[in-house]
């Protein structure tokens, strides 16, 4: 028995004059605990699987299970999601963005202590009445985070969630991801196009190759990882490898 | 005092003191006829007898209702009408036709019809302020809805939302800013209508008393009567938009 498994997934889009195979049988199990990073070049299909897996589009075929049991649009798998955009409700307090998951909630004023831990673990301490506008996208991102993990979901899906950041501050929070991973309670699913980013923070590596699973890296170094040490190098090339036939 | 002109001039304030000021002015130095154009003294002489023989809260209710009746059915009838067209498209093919040829008829021009079927009782009057105020509001919100980004109802889709809670707490708090300018366009064409039908066919009202000051050759209390409908639409505006900003930020809207 897995945790969580994906099964011959495929999704074909219809445009109008041909198809486009997004994914073309992606089969991948899924430890609870591990922090999955995949890889893989523009239209790869990374979105296309997150974006499954979140409910926000209909696989064409294959199958997803959760604990042996098949995840549909009844009984959808529970996922927190962050995306490359922070995607903040504008017009919500940085604590209301941090408690959207549960804004329809009868009893949703008495959840304030729950922002509490939230505000402190993200380090947006005196932001909570803060709109989004005053935000900087570094710190937007952050409670886009909160958000997916106030979910309490069984798997946390980013999708390039700092691709749009500069380099300090994506550094920044590849640390915080990397402690609040640490503190094991959750399980992480990111995709990324940056094989460094990849390596810092997985536990293990994908790679997506026009939409199927190329290859499946097991990283076992200790964090935080140092990029100067051979093993990291040797772990690079190996994802290079893997990414571009050209070079191999 | 440095704080006081400092509050006088953040407030919008200076504007209004200067005109009043030249307005003083001029009517002292005779610039002009203050027959054609009364002085502030002359006009505020005006409101208080109007005020003390109890003419001015007369007309003042009379208005108001007519303002609070014919822009609340009109923005009710249109927000409920743009709701339901943004959630069944095929709704709006069926009367956008229809609609656009209503939305270029001058609302005056039905006055001659409306006074022949309704006489010159409330209802000419409602329906005016309906017509002049419905499309601005149908065509805010119904605009708004549509503009609705859907990256962030994904968000909401994501955490397990129905759809109406998507609805409710994702699309609607987005079009908050263009219902808001519609409803805010809507109350104020809502005086022009209902001034422009009191002026036409009424026996009171704001814009009644404006008439009949002009055959009295009053140009006093035109004047007087001008300012009062300024001053209370611009009041109302505030009352109605404070309230409603409260009660959307209760409502997790605004
Ligand atoms: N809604 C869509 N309609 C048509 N084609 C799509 C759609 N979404 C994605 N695709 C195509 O599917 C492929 C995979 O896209 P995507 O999953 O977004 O890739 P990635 O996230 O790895 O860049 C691309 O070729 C893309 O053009
Ligand atoms: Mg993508």
């Amino acid at each position: 028995m897995s945790w969580l498994k994906i099964e011959n997934l495929r999704k074909t889009y219809e445009l109008e004059n041909m198809k486009v195979n997004a994914l073309s049988g992606v089969n991948l199990e899924i430890n609870q605990g591990e922090f999955i990073v995949v890889v893989g070049r523009n239209g790869s299909g990374k979105t296309t699987l997150l974006n499954i897996l979140a409910g926000l589009e209909e696989q064409s075929l294959g199958k997803v299970f959760f604990q042996d049991n098949e995840c549909t649009i009844e009984n959808p798998l529970s996922v927190g999601m962050v995306f490359q955009e922070a995607r903040l409700m504008p017009w919500l307090s940085v604590e209301r963005n941090l408690l959207f998951p549960f804004l329809p909630d009868k009893n949703f004023s008495k959840l304030h202590q729950k922002t509490l831990d939230l505000v402190k673990m993200l380090k947006l301490e005196g932001y909570e009445n803060a709109m989004p506008s005053q935000l900087s996208s570094g710190m937007a991102q952050r409670v886009a985070l909160g958000r997916a993990l106030s979910y309490n979901p069984e798997i946390v899906l980013l999708d390039e969630p700092l691709g749009a950041l500069d380099y300090f501050t994506r550094r920044t929070l590849q640390l915080e991801l990397i402690r609040i991973y640490l503190k094991g309670e959750k399980t992480f699913l990111m995709v990324t196009h940056d094989v460094e980013e990849a390596l810092r923070l997985a536990t293990r590596v994908i790679v997506l190759k026009n939409g199927s699973i190329d290859s499946s890296i097991q990283i076992n170094m200790e964090y935080p990882r140092v990029r100067n040490c051979p093993e990291f190098q040797d772990l690079i090339d190996k994802v290079l490898l893997a990414l571009d036939d050209s070079e191999a | 005092m440095k704080s006081i002109k400092n509050s006088i001039i953040c407030s919008g304030l200076l504007v209004p003191i200067m005109i009043i000021f030249i307005w003083w002015l001029g009517s002292n130095a005779f610039w002009w006829n203050t027959f054609l154009l009364p002085s502030p003294t002359q006009t505020a002489s005006a409101f208080f007898s109007y005020l003390q023989n109890g003419e001015l809260q007369k007309h003042v209710c009379a208005s108001l209702s007519r303002i609070i009746k014919g822009f609340g059915l009109s923005a009710v009838i249109a927000l409920s009408l743009a709701l339901l067209c943004s959630q069944f498209p095929a709704l709006l093919t069926q009367i956008e036709p229809t609609l656009e040829f209503f939305r270029h008829i001058p609302p005056m021009s039905v006055i001659p019809l409306l006074i022949l079927w309704f006489g010159i009782g409330e209802s000419p009057k409602i329906i005016l302020i309906i017509l002049a105020t419905f499309f601005p509001v149908f065509l805010n919100t119904l605009q708004g809805i549509k503009a609705s980004d859907s990256k962030l109802t994904e968000v909401a889709k994501v955490f397990g939302y129905s759809h109406w809670n998507q609805f409710r707490f994702v699309v609607l708090p987005e079009a908050i800013p263009s219902i808001l300018t519609g409803l805010r366009l809507g109350l104020g064409y809502s005086w022009r209508a209902l001034v422009a039908a009191e002026l036409v066919a009424a026996a009171s009202g704001l814009g009644y008393m404006i008439l009949d000051a002009e055959k009295l050759s009053r140009s006093d209390v035109v004047l007087m009567g001008i300012f009062v409908i300024g001053a209370l639409g611009a009041f109302i505006d505030y009352i109605f938009f404070s309230f409603l900003k409260l009660s959307l930020k209760k409502g997790y809207m605004l």
